[in-house]
């Protein structure tokens, strides 16, 4: 199953949805600890065992598996490459796979969900799905969260709320972010505005695949920065009424720019046409910025190219999901590997 | 010179205060007053409490307190708060009984407050967007600010209440 979703890649991924033209995708993660157990950063492997016991057999008594067609994995069971091309699925965190013993995690046959166990919490369930579908994916997250509740006792304070081993997540617990293409705002310089504003929202916003504030894929990763004092319902209105701001003002852009510099962008789109179609090479920061363009392309439809394709090939040409596609463990291989690999995906739209 | 409150140990803190028109000296060791805490400190020794005299103690004492702050572990997973500090995870869930008050400031500086008001343990998660619910939970906001004696919140939240009552009566 895990073998066919990294190389099939999520339902999410897979499928366009409401809004994608500015908002790629939603997730949300919970976090939970049992109660008189030691966070797994600290515990024993004899207590971290005990964790991987207490929740296998809350799954099993909660029937959940059935219900969400979930299948549990050791992370020893893994290679290496695939351990990190779940990381570049999103569907499991870097610190996760940094020491893959005493790790256990479930993903559904979508891969739309991954429930980690031992990650910072004892517990990290999360779900993912296309497009702004924030408010469908709380009410689906909880029904898991809420049945385990049953079955494990949580840590939690009349104060504090739900416990977690980094303050951070304390209160709900509950981390709600879009992914966001913004190639308008990131070209005209307005994005920079609006990430020093954001945080006055308790927003964060972050570059995402490509480091700084305006990472050349253009796409974005937003998220509530804070968990406690607010219920999960404020944390949600907050991402709801902040993401349709974005997707306002991002359009809004869109127009503007198209209206008055269109040939510029026309070129930034022929010149990526040009790079797969006669590059020889294409290194994954050139390969993010030559889709995000290729993206504009499709949406603006001035290239006859599915946007989802382009989604697809956003998730594709990150290393590990290369090497694995490919055969390879080389990385001086991957570069030329790349080009090739867009050249005949796009080939014959392009 | 030795400690008011034990009259064992060295005293480490010097305050003088002005008690019933008499000049007094109060020396008080790191021990008692981890243990006793000012109010405590002051109950035994038969000084009324005020906010001066709270303020003397302040003044000599940070240094003291950051240092017994950081020394001071969690009794279920032996957790010292600089070990916190350092690598921003606690250690077990008792962490946060341990150093409930030395997490208070850090968790308003990073959450803006130090208040769970999300679901309840046990509670179903429910989805209720209603104008309803969203006054109740600005009322419940409310209260809480009342009770944390934060009135410019609680004005701006009654403020927000009673405009979200006013634009429902004028959109019906």
């Amino acid at each position: 199953m895990i073998k066919s979703i990294i190389r099939n890649l999520p339902k999410w991924i897979n499928n366009y949805g409401i809004v994608s033209d500015v908002i790629i995708s939603s997730r949300i993660r919970i976090a939970r600890n049992i109660d008189n157990i030691k966070f797994p950063t600290s515990a024993s492997i004899d207590e971290k065992k005990l964790i991987i016991d207490k929740i296998l057999d809350a799954f099993k008594k909660s029937n959940l598996i059935s219900e969400f067609n979930l299948t549990g994995y050791n992370l020893l069971d893994l290679n290496d490459l695939e351990r990190n091309a779940l990381v570049e699925l999103h569907m499991l965190s870097p610190l996760f796979i940094k020491d893959p013993y005493y790790k256990y995690f479930f993903i559904d046959d979508d891969g739309e969900i991954s429930i980690m166990i031992n990650e910072e919490d004892h517990l990290r369930i999360q779900c993912l799905k296309e497009g702004f579908s924030i408010k469908d994916v709380i009410t689906f997250i909880y029904k898991i969260v809420d049945k385990l509740e049953d079955y494990l006792d949580f840590s939690y304070r009349n104060d504090f709320g739900y416990i977690t081993t980094c303050p951070t997540n304390l209160g709900t617990g509950l981390r709600i972010s879009i992914l966001c293409h913004l190639p308008f705002l990131n070209y005209s310089g307005k994005i920079r505005d609006i990430i020093s504003d954001s945080s006055k929202f308790s927003i964060s916003f972050k570059g995402s695949f490509g480091e700084g504030s305006n990472p050349v894929s253009s796409l974005y990763q937003i998220s509530n920065s804070t968990t406690l004092g607010k219920s999960e319902e404020d944390i949600l209105n907050t991402i709801l009424r902040f993401g349709n701001e974005i997707i306002r003002i991002e359009r809004e852009e869109r127009k503007n720019i198209m209206d008055k510099n269109r040939s510029e962008i026309l070129d930034k789109i022929g010149r990526s046409v040009g790079v797969i179609k006669y590059s020889n090479k294409i290194d994954l920061d050139e390969a993010n910025e030559i889709l995000s363009w290729l993206r504009v392309g499709a949406i603006e439809k001035l290239l006859n190219v599915p946007v989802n394709l382009i989604n697809q090939l956003i998730f594709k040409i990150r290393p590990n999901l290369m090497k694995i596609e490919f055969n390879t463990t080389i990385d001086e291989e991957i570069d030329k590997l790349r080009s090739d690999y867009l050249k005949t995906t796009l080939g014959g739209l392009i | 010179m030795l400690c008011d409150i034990c009259k064992k140990r060295e005293a480490t803190i010097y305050v003088t205060e002005v008690i019933n028109s008499e000049k007094k000296n109060l020396y008080i060791c790191n021990i008692c007053i981890s243990k006793l805490g000012i109010k405590g400190i002051l109950k035994e020794l038969n000084i009324p409490y005020d906010e001066n005299i709270l303020k003397k103690f302040l003044e000599m004492m940070p240094g003291m307190v950051e240092e017994e702050k950081k020394e001071k572990n969690c009794p279920v997973c032996n957790l010292k708060f600089v070990d916190f500090e350092k690598s921003g995870y606690l250690g077990c869930p008792n962490c946060y009984e341990t150093f409930k008050d030395e997490l208070k400031p850090i968790l308003l500086n990073l959450q803006g407050n130090f208040k769970h008001i999300g679901k309840k343990k046990g509670e179903k998660f429910t989805l209720d967007t209603s104008l309803e619910s969203e006054i109740k939970r600005l009322k419940r906001e409310l209260e809480y600010a009342i009770e944390e004696e934060r009135y410019e919140d609680a004005a701006k939240i009654r403020d927000k209440i009673n405009k979200l009552i006013k634009d429902d009566k004028i959109n019906n």
